[in-house]
């Protein structure tokens, strides 16, 4: 395969002649967002009237390099602006940089041509999916806090895990399997509240972007997915804040220039951007007053995102960025002669100091130094005294993940038929899967400490964007990873193919293929983001995990029509996927479990003891009908798949469907420009139930007894049943694994927001329900015994019942956002 | 606030209202999967036992009215119980006082290496079959015995400990457990019901106390360690031995016998989901371990083991 793929990319190179002998010239620069100077990602760039053009990289760069012309016309054009044309000579190389105001509602009114906007039948990547975050922003949100994650679990092919969860599963793959990156740092555990909220803050993102198949060959480190987050680089003109107050959590942001110079080398600007919830505060008096100020208790998490950028000359930048975000729950009672105080918290920080330079107006390299860490720390105190003898204890326990890495990569622009991009990437990983200290006035320390592992994870890649003519666009590429932990080194090459044909400027067939490697595990017992989820990393005895993705697909592009159909793009995929060795914890075994059940004293177990391997498929189609544009805009998705696993050590050997198998999963979403004053929105979701496994019987169980009158006397034999069959243990019988189906989960959310622009700044009001028409969806279930007395008060009886556990009714909320 | 906003929030509190019903609700029955109708049952086959028998009971339900006294056993005694051993079938007829179904082992001789077939049925639950096939005889090698003698009163306490050591065949899958058993013979004081008592006279009797693991795997597989030699773990005998002035009870002829049993794969994957099982059910997060079966259309396990002792005689 990699040998296929070396030999297609430079035979494919040579026909094409890299080296063109036509004069030409190069066109480059920056698009950026008026008002506020933004760098724009992924904005279409091209000659007028052709297909030849490119897109603008993370950094709003551009390389256009063509045959050289008295007069060339360039359009510049991305959703939610408002389209640019220029005209430029093109006899010598330029740079053109170019502002594109926003504005989407007069878009609908523009005439376009053929090719006057992003086209998804256009590019050979496939199941990739970028929502604007003004549009996440419009859609109706539980208790009103808006989730980059949650609006990603609408598209088709990702789902969510349980109610109100912020978890991805994409393409039949887990939560684990997602690469998430915030500027470059990988954030490790992308939620808050046990998973009801993510760790993103709308506000400070400039673009969210999803991939589930097709990866290129810059993308690795996970099976399913890379969720590839931006922060903003901060408004360069003015001084700019937004912000909101809502039931839970209030947030503000700034950003602005800090130096006078507004552009050029020297300009500066800044972001600042904080959240914090407050039902810790609303709360604390309730608490106090009804423990007579003995008892106090809370919860609060907040994030910070913080950014500045600057302009060293004119072919250098440097970008430094952070998150820092945290979770924390106390709680401290003070008694007659005891107290006791119990802290929980987890958080993520992230760094990236980013250097982008310019080596030629072809040439665009950025060096990336990147920090990121998760850790989770537990900590509780007890002090209690007793016949004028104090006794104190204290307990300490850590685990957690940090890394350090570089990254170097290259955007190269030989001509406007390909464009490439070479990097190198290395990380440092310390893990500490888990540390406890116990102190105690009654015992010498106790330590219990597995060692850190430090590891290390690097990858090299190649690819080409080529479009060799009208109808074919490619993007090859190869990465090799490697993997160095003290047991084990792994170099394993992954080679990387998509592929499209376009039938009709607006209509392309695609196909795709992607092998990906894992070598970091997460341990995770309920699926739902706890913090006590622990990643690890490959070891002698833990294997990486490994995927390979085929899907195929068509992807149509509706130009000019109605209002309603303008705009609209509609996919249809379908795909294969095959994971190995993916891991999970045997039956039994619990982050909790410190004891090995198969031994018969009590021993401490690794964690690698308490996981086993296995490997899963996942197979389905999905549609997604997507208008991004327009009074009127929002989605359709529609996924049908099927996934099984397959462990050794689970369910007998036998394949089963994992809990977030599902069949169908519908999801529609509607945002209504009511008037310039007026937004609706509407959310309604659909999917098959969750697979679980419930008890289907009880018994004894015995083993065998060993044939002897063990335990008796000669005068008083045991009976022979007791000889025979030994150790009655009453189990439960629960058939083959997850072969219950919970009930369906349905859902409607609906929003109105209310705009208007005041003197000096302009506020929203929004109003929304959650789970509008209150469907009880199921969120987990457990059995209910209930005793009655009987009708003599000497005994009783015992009835059992499963129960069906929700967590949100209808949830109505309100939040006043504002901006300036 | 406009006159919408007021509607608006009209609704919300209306909803909120609907919204006020109970967030747990009980699942109907009739949609929950059942295995009531499947028969529990039990047997273990051994060319060391005198008799062939097999527990045959009942599962309960889980949903709906439970029974309260959980020390039923539940038995089924109306069932057909059958073993072949591929030429010849016998029928185990029910004994109401051992509440199981038994036979001699002369009427159907278990012999190493030989496949046997256990077919079960009731009337109301679905008929089953299982098969086991008898493992190999292992003998043990030795035995090691040490004993711990620590100071107390006047005298001595002494705890016992052993193990055991064999040698597995080459190219057969085998699994292991060793059982221990200390027997001895303990002679005690009978006592006059007069006050003050006084000794009428001595008295001997036998009595049996099983060894506990002390450390080491309750069961042993020889997957990476096919043809080697084998060792238990610790066995170590839970009561201390008091030597001297003033003991009580005398006991004398002390004897460690160790057991190898050899088992087959279906009852090493019984007992250590079992074991699982046990460790598991205090943990509230723990993945449901699932019990596995070899009868077909049942639950529980028919496995055949193969016993092999030592018997050592304490100084």
């Amino acid at each position: 395969m990699k040998q296929m793929l070396l030999v297609l990319l430079l035979g494919l190179g040579w026909q094409t002649g890299w080296g063109q002998t036509a004069p030409t010239v190069t066109i480059s620069g920056y698009v950026r967002e008026a008002g506020s100077r933004e760098a724009l990602i992924g904005v279409n760039v091209y000659q007028t009237g052709t297909s030849l053009g490119t897109v603008t990289n993370t950094y709003g760069f551009y390389s256009l390099t063509i045959p050289a012309l008295d007069t060339l016309r360039l359009t510049y054009s991305m959703v939610g602006y408002t389209t640019v044309y220029q005209v430029v000579g093109a006899r010598t190389s330029q740079r053109v940089d170019v502002a594109l105001p926003p504005g989407t509602l007069l878009n609908e009114v523009v005439v376009r041509s053929s090719r006057a906007d992003e086209k998804v039948s256009d590019s050979p990547q496939m199941s990739q999916i970028d929502i604007p975050i003004s549009q996440i922003k419009k859609i109706p949100a539980l208790l009103g806090e808006k989730d980059v994650l949650k609006v990603l679990q609408l598209m088709p092919g990702v789902q969510k895990g349980s109610e109100g969860q912020s978890g991805l599963y994409v393409r039949g793959g887990g939560p684990d399997q997602n690469l998430i990156v915030l500027d470059d740092a990988v954030v490790y555990n992308a939620s808050h509240l046990f998973g009801f909220f993510s760790v993103f803050n709308g506000d400070a993102l400039k673009s969210v972007e999803l991939t589930k198949g097709g990866f290129p060959a810059r993308f690795g480190g996970r099976l399913s997915s890379v969720i590839d987050l931006n922060m903003k680089d901060g408004n360069k003109e003015k001084l700019h804040g937004e912000g909101g107050i809502g039931l839970i959590a209030s947030r503000l942001t700034l950003e602005g220039p800090l130096t006078k110079k507004k552009s050029g080398p020297g300009s500066t600007s800044f972001l600042v951007s904080g959240r914090r919830t407050y039902l810790d505060v609303l709360a604390a008096p309730i608490i106090t007053a009804q423990s007579g100020g003995n008892t106090s208790a809370g919860y609060y998490f907040y994030d910070l995102n913080a950014k500045i950028n600057t302009e060293l000359g004119p072919k250098d930048k440097l970008y430094l960025s952070g998150y820092f975000g945290r979770d924390k729950f106390y709680a401290t009672d003070k008694g007659f002669n005891s107290s006791s105080d119990i802290g929980f918290g987890w958080g993520n920080a992230t760094g990236t100091l980013r250097w982008n330079h310019l080596f030629s107006d072809k040439v665009f390299g950025n060096a990336s130094l990147i920090f990121s860490n998760y850790d989770l720390s537990i900590a509780a105190d007890n002090k209690n005294t007793f016949q004028n003898r104090t006794n104190e204890f204290s307990l300490r326990y850590t685990s957690g993940i940090r890394d350090f890495g570089v990254k170097y990569d290259l955007d190269i622009y030989p001509n406007p038929r390909h464009s490439l991009r070479v990097g190198v990437q290395a990380t440092a990983h310390r893990f500490t899967p888990s540390a406890v200290v116990v102190n105690s006035t009654n015992a010498s320390e106790g330590r219990v400490e597995i060692d850190k592992i430090d590891v290390l994870e690097a990858g090299l890649y190649a690819e080409d964007t080529w479009k060799p003519n009208a109808h074919w666009r490619l993007n090859g590429g190869l990465r090799l990873s490697v993997y160095r932990q003290k047991e084990v080194t792994y170099l394993r090459p992954e080679p990387r193919l998509s592929v499209a044909y376009m039938l009709r400027p607006d209509l392309s067939v695609k196909a795709s293929y992607a092998l990906m490697n894992q070598y970091v595990h997460l341990l995770s017992n309920t699926g739902i983001g706890l913090p006590t989820d622990l990643w690890v990393p490959t070891t002698g005895r833990v294997r990486p995990q490994q995927s390979q993705q085929v899907a195929v697909g068509v992807a149509k592009d509706f130009t000019g029509g109605s209002a309603l159909t303008n705009g609209l793009t509609l996919t249809v995929e379908g795909y294969y996927k095959r994971m190995d060795n993916i891991i999970n914890y045997k039956e039994g075994a619990s982050f909790l479990l410190i004891d090995d059940p198969t031994q018969s004293s009590q021993q401490q177990v690794r964690w690698e003891d308490n996981v086993t391997a296995g490997r899963g498929w996942s197979y389905g189609a999905e549609v997604l009908l997507q208008k991004k544009v327009g009074r009127f805009s929002g989605w359709l998705g529609y996924t049908l798949s099927w996934t099984q696993w397959q462990f050794a050590e689970l369910n007998g050997g036998q394949p089963f469907f994992p809990r977030y198998d599902r069949r169908h999963d519908v999801s529609l979403v509607g945002i209504y420009e009511l008037s310039p004053r007026i937004t609706l929105s509407g959310v309604w979701v659909y999917g098959t139930g969750q697979a679980l496994t419930l008890p289907q019987a009880r018994f004894t169980a015995y083993r065998q007894g060993g044939g002897s009158n063990n335990g008796g006397f000669q005068s008083s034999p045991l009976p022979l049943i007791n000889q025979l069959f030994n150790f009655g243990q009453e189990v439960t019988e629960y058939g083959p694994k997850n072969s219950f189906r919970a009930e369906p989960y349905h859902r409607f959310d609906v929003s109105v927001q209310f705009h208007k622009k005041m003197k000096r700044h302009e506020r929203t009001w929004e109003f929304s329900a959650y789970n509008a028409y209150n469907r009880r969806n199921p969120f987990f279930y457990q059995l209910d015994t209930v005793f009655t007395p009987t009708a003599n008060g000497q005994n009783f009886t015992e009835r059992t019942a499963l129960k069906r556990y929700s967590v949100f009714p209808i949830v109505p909320s309100v939040s006043y956002n504002f901006k300036f | 606030m406009t006159r919408t906003t007021s509607l608006y929030l009209a609704l919300l509190s209306a909803l909120m209202l609907a919204g006020c019903g109970s967030l747990v609700q009980e699942v109907d029955p009739g949609r929950l999967p059942t295995a009531t109708a499947k028969l529990v049952i039990h047997s273990y086959l051994s060319p060391q036992d005198t008799v062939l028998a097999v527990l045959v009971q009942a599962p309960q339900a889980v949903i709906g009215q439970q029974q309260n006294n959980t020390s039923i056993r539940n038995v089924v005694a109306n069932a057909v119980v059958d073993l072949s051993d591929g030429t010849q079938t016998v029928r185990l007829p029910f004994s109401v006082r051992d509440q199981l179904y038994r036979l001699p082992i002369a009427r159907l001789p278990i012999l190493p290496g030989r496949t046997y077939t256990l077919s079960v049925s009731a009337p109301g639950f679905a008929a089953t079959t299982a098969q086991s096939t008898v493992p190999v005889t292992v003998l043990p090698t030795g035995i090691e015995v040490d004993s711990v003698r620590s100071p107390q009163g006047q005298g001595s306490s002494v705890r016992y400990f052993s193990r055991l050591l064999w040698r597995d065949p080459v190219s057969v899958a085998n699994f292991y457990t060793v059982s221990g058993t200390m027997r001895f013979d303990v002679t005690v004081p009978i006592f006059s019901r007069t006050n003050p008592p006084v000794v009428l006279r001595d008295t001997t009797f036998a009595g049996t106390r099983p060894l506990r693991l002390e450390s080491g795997v309750e069961i042993l597989g020889d997957q990476s360690r096919d043809g080697q030699a084998f060792i238990s773990g610790t066995f170590a005998d839970n009561v201390n031995y008091y030597e001297g002035p003033g003991a009580t009870g005398i006991t004398r002829n002390k004897r460690i016998t160790l057991t190898l049993m050899t088992l087959d794969g279906v009852y090493f994957r019984y007992q250590e989901a079992l074991s699982r099982y046990q460790t598991a059910n205090d943990n509230p997060f723990a993945e449901p371990v699932l019990i596995p079966s070899n009868i077909q259309n049942g639950l529980g396990c028919f496995a055949a083991l193969n016993r092999a002792s030592i018997t050592v005689r304490l100084k």
